[in-house]
């Protein structure tokens, strides 16, 4: 093992004694530092890689580097040289005039050289980033409602608030999701949290999403005080495909009318790219049609090569639904039977498929007893696709065994 | 000689107190300072001074001290075998606009029966040094040990400056609970004892009351350095700094959210079926016993960073040091949320299988592995509704790691998912 326990104590009671030896405080000023990576976090912390050289005599001796950030927090300074066992003793920012800005080092080298590389890592502020996305959902002029291919473009905005300069570093960013800032839709009130109003019920908590790490492709240059764009993703003409959402959420059960279903686009990301890179979280701005004639800006979720992305552009006049509650018997030692459809019209001329989140809007204990096609059951809630035709209508029906609530 | 005389004698005038034709004595300037720095912010001075003293009363000035120092602390002990002076009364002058001049004095009215040169200590008290610990953890890709680096920041706004002081670290009770806003997870912070819940002006919701910390010493460590601190810096000293410790890093995802309706855990079918997303992050860095005992350990923060092969860093996060414990010194933090990796916990079934008697119950996890490398996640299971409880089913091997929770340690290869499906029978 490898130690390197500090024997401060007799060296820098030497130092006091011999306080303002020539060699022990012999002073070189490192300006010039050649970054290497910078990794830029959303809730503002940054940390900078960085690497200069400088003459080194052996033993003890103050250096005094430039260019490091105001907002560097000297606490996290961290300084090595494998090759000349270089050790950080103390340190403090300059307070003269002259030496205004610079990072007084104390340091000990055990081996002399003219230009000792040293390794620098500190954390700091400043660096700031946001992701932003343009989105085009292509449909052909003759068919309108048919998304035939879509377009992703994608780039990173960077921003330097420090007066320090950093050139062709790698940039490693560091972000939690997006908030989805779609409204919520007033509905059936249990306590359960998928259920709409029933964070009104629960305490606030916290707002903690796990974070992703994602690399720039390029590397980039960020002069002080400036904003740089560097672009992520730029592809053409994707095949996408075109569902329809039916949700238990959106169209309550008492409804006689029908009532749109939301559409969502869904494609391809980054599948078969050799250099295709996880796409941070951000904005995006979607626009629809030949023309880009609907547009409406959304929050966009991180994705990985080779995952789908999925966009919601909204209710669709072009499927409609409802739902009803046909059948529901007396209860028999506590269970009674319910049974609801699920009715889908298609007044388009294209073929719809359509998923259906359904929640049924009953006591939470049940079992499923029967269903009109194959389904799939989660956390109390039930998954079933369809296919509509044109102009057709498709009706699903489920029948669950309820228990009777207790009181 | 004579313009020290002048000096001291107009001082003491502008003071106030002095009376006409009160003898002036002479001190020299402080040596061998030692400062015992508390996490509070109070720090207590020692420094040594000899002063020249006539019999009877002498007004002595006292000068390089801090300005904010607290008068009513300062206390005169002897270093020889004589009785220090009385001190009668002192004032701290200076350093202020009225007083013109930048540097305070601080004027002590002394009694001594003995004529001659004093080696005395004086001790006093003042607000304004403050201090803080970070541990810098540098991992390098792929491998199980790193190099850790203690370091102290002394931030002196005391209102003076000190030239080879040395240092003594104090903690306090109270200085853990001042320092908890640095607390990267709010679920592991630790409250005094506790009145109740109050509500605070400004904050939603209710606090807990805090009784008491104690602002007794809890530990000290010494700096192994005598430190320059000049005022209005902050000062940054190595403690350890140390190559290839042993590091372990392990996940913990305990996905249960349990909310202030549930009470019941026998009766509620919707007892525990909320869920969080976040996997927690740990660390253990194990510093062999020789060379720790070279080393102090004081209560700090943690960064970890993380050395790419690419020649980038990251940092793997933030966590709080509090004391390590054993023979070999083994330091653990949580790091808060670990980065790539999310949980989901469903209750796929609810089944009475002898209504009121006995009820089954099944979970899913999902674990996503969205970082680069194989995690192994201790995926950490409450059987809180009964103690009576029996594993019908289990997909991953699992222990019993307590009364009445169990732990399951799948491993998530890079990129991918996995999903731990079991099912719980209780009985009552």
């Amino acid at each position: 093992m490898n130690r390197r326990i500090q024997t401060l104590e007799r060296a820098r009671w030497r130092r006091g004694i011999a306080c303002t030896g020539a060699l022990a405080l012999a002073v070189s000023v490192v300006g010039r530092a050649e970054v290497i990576g910078l990794w830029i976090a959303d809730d503002g912390r940054c940390l900078a890689r960085d690497f200069r050289q400088v003459a080194l005599v052996e033993g003890e001796q103050d250096v005094e580097f430039e260019s490091l950030p105001a907002e560097a927090d000297l606490e996290t300074l961290q300084i090595w040289a494998p090759r000349a066992g270089v050790q950080l003793l103390d340190w403090s920012r300059a307070m003269k005039e002259d030496r205004r800005g610079r990072v007084r080092c104390h340091v000990r080298s055990q081996v002399p050289g003219p230009r000792v590389g040293l390794d620098l890592l500190y954390a700091f502020t400043g660096l700031t980033w946001a992701a932003h996305y343009d989105i085009w959902i292509r449909t052909e002029a003759s068919e309108a409602d048919r998304a035939v291919s879509a377009d992703l473009r994608g780039s990173v905005e960077i921003r330097n608030h420090t007066g320090t300069a950093f050139s062709n570093v790698l940039v490693r960013l560091v972000g939690r999701e997006s908030k989805d800032p779609a409204a919520k839709w007033p509905g059936f009130l249990l306590l359960d949290r998928r259920v709409p109003l029933s964070d009104a019920w629960f305490p606030e908590t916290s707002d903690e999403e796990p974070a992703y790490a994602y690399s720039v492709p390029l590397r980039v240059s960020l002069p002080q005080q400036a904003e740089v764009i560097v672009s992520l993703i730029n592809q053409s003409r994707v095949a996408a495909v075109r569902e329809f959402v039916f949700s238990s959420d959106e169209i309550p059960l008492e409804s006689h009318d029908f009532a749109p279903l939301r559409e969502e686009i869904r494609f391809s990301y980054g599948a078969g790219a050799e250099r295709a890179t996880a796409l941070p979280p951000g904005r995006v701005r979607v626009s629809v049609g030949p023309k880009r004639e609907r547009v409406f800006d959304a929050a966009f979720k991180r994705a990985m090569p080779g995952s789908d992305i999925r966009v919601d552009v909204g209710p669709s006049d072009a499927v409609w639904g409802r739902r009803k509650l046909v059948e529901r018997t007396l209860p028999v030692a506590g269970y009674r039977s319910e049974t609801y459809e699920l009715q889908i019209q298609n007044r388009s001329d294209s073929v719809a498929v359509v998923r259906i989140e359904e929640q049924p809007p009953t006591a939470p204990v049940w079992i499923v007893q029967k269903t009109s096609i194959p389904h799939e059951e989660r956390v109390n809630r039930l998954f079933f696709r369809c296919t509509v035709p044109p102009r057709g209508e498709e009706r699903v029906t489920y029948s669950i065994r309820v228990r009777e609530p207790r009181l | 000689m004579r313009d020290f005389v002048i000096k001291s004698m107009a001082l003491a005038m502008l003071g106030g107190t002095v009376q006409a034709g009160e003898p002036m004595g002479r001190v020299s300037a402080p040596q061998a300072v030692m400062i015992s720095a508390y996490d509070s912010g109070y720090a207590l001075c020692s420094e040594l001074r000899t002063f020249e003293l006539g019999r009877g009363q002498m007004v002595v000035p006292l000068a390089d001290v801090p300005r904010r120092m607290l008068p009513m602390t300062v206390t005169l002990l002897s270093t020889g075998k004589g009785r220090a002076p009385d001190l009668l009364d002192c004032v701290l002058w200076g350093g202020g606009e009225a007083s013109g001049s930048d540097k305070p004095v601080l004027r002590c009215r002394l009694q001594t029966q003995e004529e001659g040169p004093a080696h005395l200590r004086v001790l006093y008290g003042a607000e304004g040094l403050s201090w803080r610990a970070l541990y810098v953890l540098l991992l390098r890709e792929g491998q199980a040990v790193g190099s850790l680096s203690v370091r102290v920041a002394l931030e002196n706004r005391l209102g003076g400056s000190f030239e080879n002081a040395r240092v003594r670290l104090v903690e306090t009770e109270r200085g853990e609970y001042l320092a908890q806003d640095d607390e990267p997870d709010r679920r592991t912070r630790r409250m005094p004892s506790t009145g109740g819940l109050r509500y605070l002006y400004g904050e939603a919701e209710p606090q807990m009351e805090k009784l008491a910390a104690s602002a007794a010493l809890s530990r000290t460590f010494d700096l192994p350095v005598p430190v320059n601190l000049p005022d209005g810096v902050t000062t940054y000293v190595t403690l350890l700094e140390q190559t290839d410790v042993p590091v372990a890093r392990f996940y913990v995802y305990d996905g249960v959210r349990l909310d202030r309706f549930e009470k019941n855990p026998r009766n509620d079918w919707n007892y525990g079926t909320a869920s969080q997303p976040l996997v927690d992050s740990y660390l253990e860095i194990r510093v062999p016993g020789e060379q720790a005992s070279a080393a102090v350990f004081p209560r700090g923060r943690l960064m970890a960073a993380l050395l790419r092969r690419d020649d980038t860093a990251d940092v793997l996060g933030y966590g709080i040091v509090r004391s390590p414990s054993g023979e070999e010194q083994t330091i653990r933090a949580q790091m808060g949320p670990a980065r790539g990796l999310r949980g989901v916990r469903e209750r796929v079934s609810y089944t009475e299988v002898t209504p009121f008697k006995e009820y089954e119950e099944s979970f899913t996890i999902r674990l996503d592995n969205d970082s680069e490398e194989d995690v192994e996640v201790r995926v950490v299971e409450h059987l809180y509704r009964w103690p009576v409880y029996e594993i019908v089913k289990a997909d991953t091997e699992y222990n019993a790691t307590g009364p009445q929770t169990i732990e399951f340690r799948p491993t998530i290869k890079a990129r991918g998912n996995r999903a731990i499906n079991y099912t719980v029978r209780y009985r009552w």
